[in-house]
């Protein structure tokens, strides 16, 4: 039991993961007046967009954030992979979906107007998720 | 031996140790009844991000396995609970929900929810859990057989679970320390979290618009939380500080559910579960029921 505790202890000091072990960072980290967010919106054969809440698809899905901010660092296939398996969550929920586009978006947390923010959100597409696969930012779904 | 381990191995009531058994294998069976692993079994591998040994598996487990597990799981647990072969029981269970709870943290972030009821029933695992309390207890007694224990080997368990929930907020507190340090108090931090949190959802949170559109209370609130993140440690030195520190810890999860809706109920359970001596709340409700004390087996044999 002293090996846990010396465990348990190290991995608390040095921020170490080893779950069930981890380093208990819980919004530890310093928050700025902007903000990163990464947002699904889906895009019917028509071109009209509704955003894909994953989370309320399934639990499965739930990574998307992580995922997309690391999507530069995936190799292609990784990332074909993960926007048809995007792509195909997306489509349990809108059957009619096309493709799906994945945004990194940079909002300013001030000034509000209400309970939002004052200024609109500024949009950089990160992927376009079709059938075959991912498309670059700026590369428009056949 | 020095005085932390003096402390740690002192002699300790078996019914205080039975209630973190009952306290922790119950919230452990409500963990792993949820839906949510049947949801995550089958995920696309492209998504899987494991940790820990679930990197070893090439994505989730099959669902056909994963509700194999929950059953299995499940049943032990409370099995566990109630005291019938926890020696048994109590591992199998405590197995399957590091694989289960696992699954949760491997869409790359952990479930720290899940991981402070695990990590508190490891002392538990080599622990003589049933001798009081259980129904392998009563099963002793009936057959005249009562076990033969000692109290030393009841205290630290406890003691040892009470050290892992301490130095969980005292280290989510160190963290905010190591890698924001004052700031994260002295700046308008809180309030950027809860805007960013508010605006992430479909409805706005008005709880937190109202903590952070006042910055006074944002720093109130921030630097409250990381005090007693930091100093909740006091509670194993000065017992009585508990009175103080549950309470505190409770208030902040509450706080935290209405602002962020974060739910950290697993964690509140395993706080209440083991800080509270439930032995000491069983007595006295007893005594005002007119009832005697109830037994314990005895220290030595008859």
């Amino acid at each position: 039991m002293r090996a846990f505790l010396v465990a348990f202890v190290v991995a608390g000091l040095f921020n170490l993961d080893l779950w069930p072990l981890t380093g208990w960072r819980l919004f530890s980290g310093l928050r700025h007046a902007e903000t990163m967010a990464v947002e699904a919106t889906a895009v019917d054969a028509a071109g009209h967009g509704s955003r894909v809440r994953f989370g309320r698809i399934s639990s499965a899905y739930r990574g998307l954030e992580l995922v997309a901010r690391s999507f530069g660092s995936l190799s292609g296939p990784e990332r074909d992979a993960a926007c048809r398996a995007w792509l195909q969550g997306a489509r349990t929920a809108q059957p009619g979906v096309v493709a799906l586009r994945i945004d990194e978006v940079r909002i300013r947390l001030l000034p509000r107007r209400g309970d939002r923010p004052a200024q609109p959100p500024q949009r950089t597409v990160v992927t376009t998720c079709t059938d075959s696969g991912a498309l670059p930012p700026g590369a428009l779904p056949p | 031996m020095s005085r932390v381990e003096r402390w740690l191995f002192a002699p300790g009531d078996p019914r205080r140790l039975a209630a973190v058994r009952i306290g922790l294998c119950s919230v452990l069976a409500l963990r792993l009844l949820r839906d949510v692993y049947v949801e995550l079994a089958g995920q696309d591998p492209a998504l899987f991000r494991p940790v820990s040994f679930m990197r070893l598996l090439p994505g989730m487990p099959p669902r056909g396995l994963v509700m194999a597990l929950q059953v299995a799981g499940v049943a032990a647990a409370v099995l566990a609970a109630v005291g019938l072969r926890s020696r048994l029981t109590l591992p199998l269970a405590w197995g399957c929900g590091a694989l289960l709870l696992g699954m949760a943290s491997s869409l790359g972030k952990v479930a720290h929810n899940d991981v402070i009821v695990l990590a508190c029933l490891i002392p538990l695992l080599a622990a003589p859990v049933g001798e009081a309390w259980s129904v392998d207890a009563a099963l002793a007694r009936r057959a005249r057989n009562p076990s033969l224990h000692t109290p030393a080997r009841h205290g630290w368990p406890v003691r040892t679970a009470m050290v892992v929930v301490a130095g969980a907020y005292f280290f989510t507190g160190l963290a905010k320390l190591v890698l924001s340090g004052p700031a994260w108090v002295l700046t308008d931090n809180m309030r950027f979290i809860l805007y960013a949190d508010s605006d992430a959802r479909a409805v706005p949170n008005e709880v937190a618009l109202f903590i952070a559109d006042r910055p006074w209370l944002a720093h109130a609130v921030a630097a409250a939380t990381l005090l007693l993140e930091v100093t909740f440690p006091l509670v194993l030195w000065r017992p009585r500080a508990a009175w103080l520190y549950v309470p505190g810890a409770i208030l902040l999860h509450a706080g935290i559910f209405l602002a962020m809706r974060l739910d950290y109920w697993a964690w509140v359970a395993t706080l209440l579960v083991v800080f509270v001596d439930w032995p000491a709340v069983a007595d006295r409700l007893g005594s005002r029921a007119g009832r005697p004390a109830p037994l314990t087996i005895p220290a030595s044999p008859p």
